[in-house]
C-alpha cells in the first residue's frame, strides 16, 4: 500500500469514518495509533516489530529520564542512534547481496534486513521528544507518545514535529472543525506534484542512472540535471503536502516543509527554505548544542561542515551522501564572509532587480549540480557524470530527450516559484476551485508511470 | 464547517467529475490519440513497433522481416494495413508483440514465412510488454504535444491512386545481382545446423497462431518471391517442408504478379519497384480472402 494507491484512499476513507463517529470519539487517538501501526504494517510487515521496539524504547527511557535526565536522556539518544546505525548504516560494511559467514541464522537474519521505512525521521522524532519532553515535568500521556510517534502521515517522512507543536494539539476532534477546504488544496496540490509533475520528470532523468547517463549529450545532461531539481523538488513538496492534507482531515496542523527553495538568493536562506523540518531539527538539536556561531568563526565553520555532513550523511549510507552535505557544508562557509558584501550590492532599486535574480540563478545552478552527488552516490559514477556535462563523447544512440514534455512536467514548478503570491489575487480566488479541479483531473489522467517517494528510502 | 466551503467543494467536484468523464469517455470514442512513442529508443525494430502503437488500431497487421519491412504502408490502397516487418528480426518478434499487447489488436495479421531461423527477440518483446497498457483517460496536454511533434516530422508520402497499374509503366531496373552475394547466402543456406532452427521457428509459428485464432484473430501466411537459387537451397525446401506438415493450404495468400518483373537489390530482398508490386499481389489476396466490407467501412482510418 503506497501513499498513491487506491487501497491507501480506501484506508484513509475508513479511518476518517471510525475517527469522526460519535460513539468512536473517546477512542480517537487509539484510532489514529492503530491506524499507523497497520499503515506501517502494510508497507514493511516484516519490520514492524522494530517500529514497536523503537517506540517502546523510547517511551522506556523518556520515563528513566523523568526521574532522572542524565541517565535516561543519553541512553534513550543512544538506544536510537543504535538503532539507527545498525539498520541504516550497516550497509557501509556488509553486502546485502552476498552470502556471508555471519554466524548463527538470526544474525546474518539481522544484518540482512532491509533498510525500514522512514527509520531516519522517527529517529529524529524520538531524539526530539526525548530532549524536549524530559525537561518538563508535565509529559502527555502514553497515547499520546504513541501518536506523536506514529502519526501515519508523517511516520514516513515527516515533516518532522516538534514536542511544543505535536502534543498540544491532541484533543478530541469534531467533524465540522475539519477545514475540508483547505485539506483538498494541500491534497489536491500534494499528490498533482508526486503524480503528474515528479512521476512524469522521474521517467526522464532515470537516463541519469549507471549506466544509461552515457547515452545522454552534454545538452541532455544538463537539462537533466534541472529537471532532476524540479523532480526531487516535486516529489518531497508533493509528499510534504499530503502529509499536511492528511494531517488536517484528522484535525492536526503539521509545519510546511518548503517555502519556494528554488528563489533562494544565498545557500543559507536555502536550507530556510528546503526540507524546512529537518533544518530546523539540525540546528535546534545539533548545530546549537555544538556552539553554534558562539564559539568563534574556525569553530563556527567547523560546525557548519560537520552538521551539513552529518545531514548528508542522514540521507543515505553512502559515501556520496556525506560528499553530498558536505558540499553544502563548503557553499555555506564559502557565502558566509561574502553575504555582507552581496548584500550591499542588492540595496537600492535598479541594482536588486538585477542582483536578486543573478543571485538566486546562481544558488539554484550550484544547488542543481549538487544533486547529481545525491541521484549518483557512487562518486565514480558521479565524476562520469559530471565530466560528460563538458566533454561530449562519441554516442551510438543517443537518449531522445522530448524537450516539450520536460517543459510541460517541469512547468508548475517553475510557475508556483516565479509567480508572485498575490498576484491576480481576486481572480485567482474566483477560479480557484477550477484551478483545482485541472490539477485534481491532471494527475490522473497524465500521472507519470509509478515511482516511490525519493524520500521514502530515507 | 466554513460557510464558504461547501460552495467551494461543489464547484471543484462538479467540475472534477465533469473533466475527468470527458476524458475517460475520449478514447473509447476516438481511437487516434495522439502519443509519444511507448518506448524512446532509437533503434529500427522500436521505432516500427512504436509507429503501429502509435497509430490508430488496424485492421490487418503485417507481421515479418526485412522482406515485408519494404512493403511501405503508402504502397498499399488500404490505409487500415500497418506493417510490422522487422528488417533484420524475425517474423515471429512482431508477431509475439501482437499476441501480447492487451489493446491494439488487429482483427487480421498476415505472416511472412521467408525467415524461420531467427527465433522471438524476446528482450525486445518483454520491453513493449512492460509498457504496453491500454489508455483508459485521455491525457489532453500530453496528446496535444505529440500532434506537435508529429507536425515536426516529415509528413508520410501520400498514397498515388492507380499505383498498381502505374508502376508498370516505370521500367524495370537492369542491374544484376552480385554472383558472389548470391553464392554466399546459397552456401549459408545449405547449413544442415538450420534445420533445428527452423523446426523450433515454426513450432513456435504454430502455437502462436492457435493462440491468436483462439483470440478470434484470423491469421493467414504468405511467402514473398525469393531469388531462383535460393529457393532451391535446402533451408528454403526444409523450412517449406515444416510449414506444409504444420498448416493447411487455405490459410495461405495466393500472390499473384508477374514474376519477370521483380528485381533484387542483393541475394534476398526485391528492390522498391518490386515492392510495390508485392504490395499491390499482397493487398488483393487479403481483400479476396473475405475481407468483409463491414471491417473496412468500420475502421476510423479508412479514409484517411
Amino acid at each position: 500500500m503506497t501513499l498513491t494507491s487506491w487501497q491507501f484512499v480506501a484506508f484513509v476513507a475508513i479511518t476518517f469514518a471510525l475517527y469522526y463517529l460519535p460513539v468512536m470519539r473517546r477512542c480517537q487517538v487509539q484510532i489514529l495509533v492503530l491506524a499507523s501501526v497497520s499503515f506501517y504494517a502494510a508497507l514493511q510487515p516484516q519490520l514492524l516489530a522494530l517500529l514497536a521496539v523503537a517506540t517502546l524504547g523510547t517511551y522506556l527511557f523518556l520515563r528513566v529520564a523523568m526521574d532522572r535526565r542524565n541517565l535516561g536522556l543519553p541512553a534513550g539518544i543512544a538506544f536510537n542512534l543504535g538503532l539507527l546505525a545498525f539498520f541504516k548504516y550497516k550497509f557501509l560494511f556488509i553486502d546485502a547481496g552476498t552470502p556471508s559467514s555471519a554466524g548463527p541464522g538470526a544474525i546474518d537474519w539481522l544484518l540482512r534486513l532491509p533498510v525500514p521505512i522512514g527509520i531516519s525521521f522517527f529517529v529524529l522524532h524520538n531524539i526530539s521528544l526525548l530532549v524536549d519532553l524530559s525537561k518538563r515535568r508535565a509529559v502527555p500521556t502514553t497515547k499520546d507518545i504513541f501518536l506523536h510517534i506514529l502519526f501515519f502521515p508523517q511516520l514516513i517522512a515527516g515533516p518532522i514535529t516538534r514536542t511544543e507543536d505535536f502534543p498540544p494539539q491532541i484533543k478530541t476532534k469534531f467533524l465540522a472543525d475539519v477545514p475540508l477546504v483547505e485539506a483538498t488544496k494541500w491534497l489536491v496540490c500534494g499528490y498533482f506534484f508526486k503524480l503528474f509533475v515528479a512521476n512524469n520528470l522521474n521517467q526522464i532523468t532515470s537516463n541519469m542512472d549507471y549506466p544509461l547517463y552515457e547515452a545522454l549529450t552534454v545538452k541532455n545532461r544538463w537539462l537533466c540535471i534541472f529537471l532532476y531539481s524540479y523532480q526531487i523538488y516535486a516529489d518531497f513538496f508533493g509528499y510534504s503536502a499530503i502529509a499536511i492534507g492528511l494531517a488536517l482531515l484528522f484535525g492536526y496542523r503539521l509545519p510546511t516543509n518548503f517555502n519556494l527553495p528554488y528563489i533562494s538568493t544565498s545557500f543559507a536562506q536555502f536550507w530556510t527554505r528546503w526540507h524546512i523540518s529537518f533544518s530546523n531539527w539540525l540546528r535546534t538539536y545539533l548545530y546549537i548544542p555544538l556552539g553554534g556561531n558562539r564559539r568563534g568563526v574556525a569553530r563556527l565553520y567547523l560546525n557548519l561542515l560537520m552538521v551539513m555532513g552529518l545531514g548528508g550523511l542522514w540521507n543515505g549510507a553512502a559515501i556520496g551522501y556525506l560528499a553530498w552535505g558536505l558540499v553544502h557544508g563548503l557553499l555555506l562557509v564559502t557565502e558566509r564572509p561574502l553575504l555582507p558584501q552581496i548584500e550591499a550590492l542588492s540595496i537600492g532599486g535598479r541594482s536588486r532587480l538585477i542582483v536578486q535574480p543573478v543571485r538566486a540563478g546562481l544558488v539554484f545552478l550550484l544547488v542543481s549540480m549538487a544533486w547529481i552527488i545525491f541521484k549518483l552516490p557512487d562518486l565514480q559514477h558521479a565524476a562520469d557524470y559530471l565530466h560528460g556535462m563538458f566533454v561530449e563523447a562519441d554516442i551510438q544512440s543517443p537518449y531522445h530527450l522530448y524537450h516539450s514534455l520536460a517543459l510541460l512536467y517541469s512547468l508548475p514548478v517553475f510557475l508556483q516559484h516565479v509567480v508572485p503570491r498575490h498576484f491576480l489575487e481576486r481572480q485567482r480566488r474566483r477560479l480557484e476551485p477550477y484551478l483545482y479541479r485541472a490539477m485534481a483531473t491532471l494527475m490522473l489522467v497524465e500521472a507519470g508511470p509509478d515511482s516511490p517517494f525519493i524520500y521514502f528510502q530515507f | 464547517m466554513n460557510a464558504t466551503q461547501p460552495a467551494w467543494l461543489c464547484k471543484f467536484g462538479a467540475a472534477f467529475a465533469v473533466t475527468l468523464t470527458i476524458c475517460c469517455a475520449t478514447p473509447r470514442l476516438i481511437d487516434d490519440i495522439p502519443d509519444f512513442p511507448l518506448i524512446n529508443a532509437d533503434r529500427p525494430h522500436v521505432r516500427i513497433l512504436n509507429h503501429y502503437f502509435q497509430s490508430p488500431t488496424p485492421a490487418i497487421a503485417l507481421a515479418g522481416s526485412s522482406l515485408t519491412e519494404r512493403l511501405k504502408e503508402n504502397y498499399f490502397e488500404r490505409r487500415d494495413i500497418r506493417n510490422i516487418g522487422l528488417g533484420g528480426g524475425s517474423p515471429l518478434t512482431g508477431l509475439t508483440v501482437l499476441a501480447e499487447t492487451t489493446w491494439k489488436r488487429p482483427s487480421i495479421i498476415a505472416i511472412e514465412t521467408n525467415i524461420m531461423l531467427r527465433g522471438v527477440d524476446q528482450e525486445l518483446v518483454r520491453d513493449f510488454h512492460q509498457v504496453d497498457h491500454p489508455i483508459i483517460g485521455f491525457a489532453p496536454l500530453r496528446a496535444l504535444l505529440a500532434l506537435y511533434q508529429t507536425k515536426l516530422r516529415a509528413p508520410s508520402p501520400a498514397y498515388e491512386p492507380r499505383r498498381c497499374d502505374t508502376i508498370f509503366h516505370v521500367p524495370a531496373a537492369s542491374r544484376l545481382v552480385n554472383n558472389d552475394d548470391t553464392a554466399k547466402v546459397t552456401l549459408e543456406f545449405e547449413d544442415p545446423g538450420l534445420d533445428d532452427r527452423i523446426r523450433n521457428d515454426v513450432a513456435t509459428l504454430k502455437a502462436l497462431v492457435e493462440r491468436l485464432e483462439a483470440e478470434r484473430i484470423k491469421v493467414y501466411l504468405y511467402e514473398l518471391p525469393t531469388l531462383s537459387a535460393i529457393e532451391q537451397t535446402r533451408y528454403v525446401r526444409t523450412m517449406r517442408s515444416a510449414l506444409a506438415s504444420s498448416f493447411d493450404a487455405r490459410r495461405w495468400l495466393q500472390l499473384k504478379y508477374p514474376a519477370a518483373e521483380i528485381r533484387w537489390d542483393d541475394a534476398i530482398h526485391f528492390d522498391d519497384r518490386s515492392a510495390i508490386i508485392m504490395a499491390c499481389a499482397l493487398e488483393r489476396a487479403l481483400n479476396s480472402k473475405s475481407v468483409s466490407q463491414d471491417q473496412r467501412g468500420t475502421s476510423p482510418d479508412r479514409n484517411r
